[in-house]
């Protein structure tokens, strides 16, 4: 052999962490006070127990238990507990309990006196009975709103009680009139001309079932407020004003409306909760934002209020366009660390056209103390150690957080109902499902789904599928979680990490090769520059020597040592022989043959490999370039978990962040001879660190 | 001048007496609910002070164990909420793992746990009642069984019926009373109603769409949040009224990392 060829091994080591469990073999069927079935209860805490785990025991398997007192019906309820009560309990889920013949854990209408409620069977003859009536269920009637609508659905009348002195009225049904004494005007308020009782005409209003109404002076509800029907002047009355405190009008029949555009109104009672309106005192609605426009109301002191919120989803301090959220709507917050507003479509469940690449370059924001903003890199903006997703919702006038399950376990996500720019926006934290890009190895599966993402470079398997001619970017990759979920960095007493096996699956040792000739001191190899494209030494740098996987080194790909990367299509094209403008050896990048082409050794000697265009060109290296490297490991191990170089969301500044979570150390080796202690060449930071000095 | 003199002292204790009254009417005012209080004692209607007695009382304890979960003092699982210890009522320790609902059913272990404490408020009512007939000169023989009180919880009230206590009453006639019924105004059973189907959706899915819940009901709240161990805290509170019902669960939780 005329060449003598050097290893030299980086081995790759990133952060590590980890955790453990506990079993039981003792179940205590019934304590003395609390849980039913608990595993290894100390003996003196327990009633009843048995010598085998609780998942064994008969009585601790869980199914759903009927209650023989109040008809509730409880999923997941354990056996011995549901039926030491003397309770029924059965081996099958809610949705299919029958009871001779009757679904009885089904919801329905029941009717009880003159209410509804949406109560499940059992329950309805629970209440029935308590109340001394018959039970009385529709199990047609599933709809909530529905079986409210049929409450009281007896006949409404103007309940007159004569004396010498005076001609009392009340409004209630006929059934309570009779059994008062009094006379049924059926249909007719109490204010009704006809009937001359002593209750009159008022301008006063009243909340009742979320609208407003007109009451009487004797507090009888009359019809729903309209302001155009109540006049001071009594000499004023029309015929429709006289008629509208006459008769009991259906809410239906009411003409006034609510604008649509101001969504509240003080001068029509008639609120409607699904288009946003209730009823509210003028003061309550006047705090809500959205109310702002509002102006009193002519008569009494109760309006229809929009049930619409205003929030600072983005924390800068004002309302923006955009930040109006309708009653219902539910939006994702902007909390540190975290992917804001991530759209899917509501049909497909999938990602909008440019939500994944928006997700995959992200364009860094601003935060409060600016620190963030010195990171370059997507993954110091997202999805950071101690960051959690929060699911915002607009009900009644007021915001409500909620938030998703924490490490990242859950990733908000928000989509739209409607075609038209007045989108009604709907947000839910949906589960993280990062454990399944362990199944892809392909770039168009792995990507498929909303929760993985593909980075071109090492596959866990360790091949390289490139050709001579091209990288395959469709193979040659992992799949890694989209949203990186947090690992738990601290454990009780007694526990291991488990993160350390995580994050070790990102970690890894490779070796670059170098060639040189036998003529060679290489004793001091580990010394000599990286890249010299303009010293004496320039024939015996890192980048000139090298043999195989080149991207290693600090500097491969650059111009010259402190200059300008290549372009990774003109390093493609070199590997195919193309001209690249200059020798190879003014730039940083390898002059030997070996590294280009099949079976050759020796040196290049011009501005291209010649061998690798007569079709004895070498498989695509895995990266061209350092920088191209580091990113793609970096984002590998980042998006892995909480490994890595990382800050935290409450990190003010990098103290206190080792930059060994995040380290590369080279191990320089002469084949077949000496061996160099190891040497950190890289650790945690946002700029490369080199060291090179043997120890 | 005398009779100048004579005139201003008229005025003077017309101004006097005008005070007085206007004094008596505010001392009225003031003190009138109380005087109205001692004076609902009716001799005809011993249930009537029975439900006096113990409505306070009750709703102190409804409170009290719907602050905890529907637990006095809860015992181990809890989860602490607001320096409150709150009880599971849907647990496991486990992760990927649905909890288990228990006790199972919500409404009858409030009925119980009412029943079971309300025992000494009403023996203490039934103590007062019968000082209260015996300073009016009446004479009482109260007899006491062991059956304890029924508290049924029903859709916006609370009943329970009183059946241990036997009341003879003897003053010109005599009134026997056996049987005692209080009922309360409240929401308890919507509440627990609403924490019901909560619960079905954490034994389903591990954590229930509150704001789903607080559109379908739109006088109540729901809030509470959720620890870092997967503990869910559901907080169902009546806007109008300012009842709350609160517990915790735990279901489903994934474990970090795995």
């Amino acid at each position: 052999m005329n060449k003598k060829v050097l290893i030299f091994v980086g081995a790759i080591f990133l952060l590590v962490l980890a955790f453990g469990f506990v079993s039981a073999e003792t179940c205590c069927v019934k304590p003395l006070e609390g849980k039913w079935c608990q595993d290894d209860l100390p003996a003196d805490q327990c009633d009843i127990s048995t010598p085998t785990p609780c998942k064994l025991f008969k009585g601790c398997l869980t199914g759903t238990g009927v209650s023989e007192n109040t008809g509730e019906c409880s999923s997941n309820a354990y056996k011995a507990e549901t039926e030491a009560a003397g309770n029924s309990w059965f081996d099958e889920p809610l949705a299919s309990v029958s009871v001779t013949g009757v679904n009885v854990c089904k919801k329905g209408c029941c009717f009880y006196g003159e209410s509804t409620s949406l109560l499940t069977f059992s329950k309805c003859q629970a209440v029935s009975t308590a109340l001394g009536m018959r039970t009385n269920f529709d199990p047609t009637i599933t709809i909530e709103s529905q079986c409210l609508s049929l409450s009281n659905p007896n006949e409404e009348v103007a309940c007159v009680f004569t004396s010498s002195l005076s001609r009392d009225c009340t409004r209630t049904t006929r059934e309570k009139c009779n059994s008062l004494g009094g006379d049924a005007e059926a249909g007719y308020l109490c204010t009704a001309s006809r009937l001359a009782t002593d209750c009159a005409k008022s301008g006063n209003t009243i909340c009742y079932k979320g609208k407003v109404y007109f009451t009487d002076t004797c507090n009888n509800l009359a019809n729903i407020y309209d302001e155009n029907m109540f006049s001071k002047n009594s000499g004023n009355w029309s015929e429709i004003q006289e008629d509208y405190w006459t008769y009991i009008k259906n809410p239906s029949e009411t003409d006034c409306t609510i604008d649509p555009n101001l969504a509240f109104s003080s001068s029509c009672g008639n609120c409607n909760e699904i288009e946003g309106t209730i009823c509210r005192s003028y003061n309550e609605a006047k705090n809500n934002e959205v109310n702002s426009g509002m102006i009193a109301p002519k008569n009494g002191n109760f309006v229809c209020a929009s049930m619409d919120c205003t929030h600072d989803t983005n924390n800068n301090n004002v309302f923006d366009i955009g930040e109006s959220y309708k009653h219902g709507e539910s939006w994702c917050a902007e909390t540190e660390g975290i992917v804001p507003h991530i759209q899917i479509t509501n049909e497909t469940g999938k990602f909008l056209d440019n939500t994944r690449s928006l997700l995959t370059n992200f364009i860094p924001g601003t935060s409060k103390n600016g620190f963030k903003q010195s990171f370059s890199e997507s993954y110091n903006f997202y999805n950071l150690p101690g960051s959690r997703y929060v699911r915002l919702s607009c009900v009644d006038g007021t915001v409500y957080e909620d938030f998703c399950a924490d490490y990242r376990e859950e990733v908000c996500m928000e989509s739209t109902m409607g075609a038209s720019t007045d989108n009604f926006r709907v947000a839910s934290c949906v589960k993280n499902n990062y454990i399944s890009c362990g199944n892809y190895t392909d770039k168009t599966s792995c990507e498929d789904g909303l929760f993985c993402k593909w980075i071109y470079g090492y596959r866990f398997d360790g091949q390289n599928l490139n050709s001579i001619d091209d990288r395959e970017e469709e193979d040659q990759g992992s799949c890694i979680p989209l949203f990186s979920a947090g690992l738990k960095i601290w454990v009780s007493e007694g526990e291991e990490y488990p993160t350390e096996a995580i994050c070790d699956s990102v970690s890894f040792a490779d070796a670059i090769i170098y060639e040189t000739s036998w003529t060679r001191d290489r004793t001091n190899f580990p010394d000599k520059p990286l890249c010299d494209t303009s010293g004496t030494d320039k024939n015996f740098d890192h980048t000139s020597d090298c043999s195989d996987k080149c991207y290693m080194i600090p500097t491969y790909g650059r111009t010259e040592a402190e200059g300008d990367y290549f372009s990774l299509k003109e390093l493609m094209n070199l590997h195919k022989g193309e001209d690249i403008g200059e020798n190879l050896n003014d730039a940083c990048l390898s002059d030997r043959k070996s590294y280009y082409c099949d079976g050759k050794t020796g040196e290049v000697g011009g501005q291209s490999p010649d061998c690798a265009g007569d079709g004895s060109g070498k498989i695509m290296p895995l990266f061209f370039r350092h920088d191209e490297w580091i990113l793609s490991i970096k984002d590998r191990a980042r998006s892995i978990g909480d490994c890595g170089y990382k800050p935290g969301i409450l990190m003010d500044d990098l103290k206190g962040l080792n930059p060994d979570l995040e380290t590369i150390y080279a191990i320089y080796q002469i084949d077949g001879g000496k061996s160099y202690d190891a040497q950190k060449i890289y650790e945690g930071d946002f700029s490369p660190v080199y060291t090179y000095a043997l120890a | 001048m005398n009779i100048n003199s004579q005139k201003r002292g008229q005025v003077t204790i017309f101004i006097i007496v005008a005070i007085v009254i206007v004094v008596l009417g505010v001392l009225l005012f003031l003190f009138y609910p109380k005087i109205s209080t001692t004076s609902t004692f009716d001799v005809e209607n011993p249930e009537a002070f029975i439900q006096d007695c113990v409505e306070d009382d009750l709703n102190d304890l409804i409170q009290t164990l719907s602050k905890h979960g529907i637990s006095i003092d809860p015992v181990e699982p809890f989860a602490w909420y607001e320096q409150e210890k709150l009880q599971y009522l849907c647990y496991t320790p486990n992760y990927d793992e649905a909890c288990a609902r228990s006790p199972p059913f919500l409404i009858e272990s409030f009925q119980e746990e009412i029943s079971e404490n309300i025992k000494p408020i009403i023996d203490s009512c039934f103590e007062s009642l019968k000082q209260s007939y015996e300073s009016k000169s009446y004479t009482v023989v109260m007899k006491k069984s062991l059956r304890d009180p029924k508290t049924a919880i029903l859709p916006e009230q609370i009943n329970i019926g009183i059946s241990n206590y036997e009341l003879t009453i003897t003053k010109q006639t005599t009134g026997k009373y056996v049987s005692f019924n209080i009922i309360l105004n409240n929401n308890l059973y919507e509440l627990l109603n609403l924490a019901s189907n909560i619960l079905g959706d954490d034994v389903q899915v591990g954590q229930a769409d509150k704001s789903k819940y607080m559109l379908e009901n739109i006088g109540l709240e729901v809030t509470g949040p959720e620890y870092t161990d997967g503990t869910n805290i559901y907080v169902i509170k009546d806007k109008n009224t300012g009842q709350i019902f609160q517990f915790a669960s735990r279901s489903w939780v994934s474990q970090p990392g795995v």
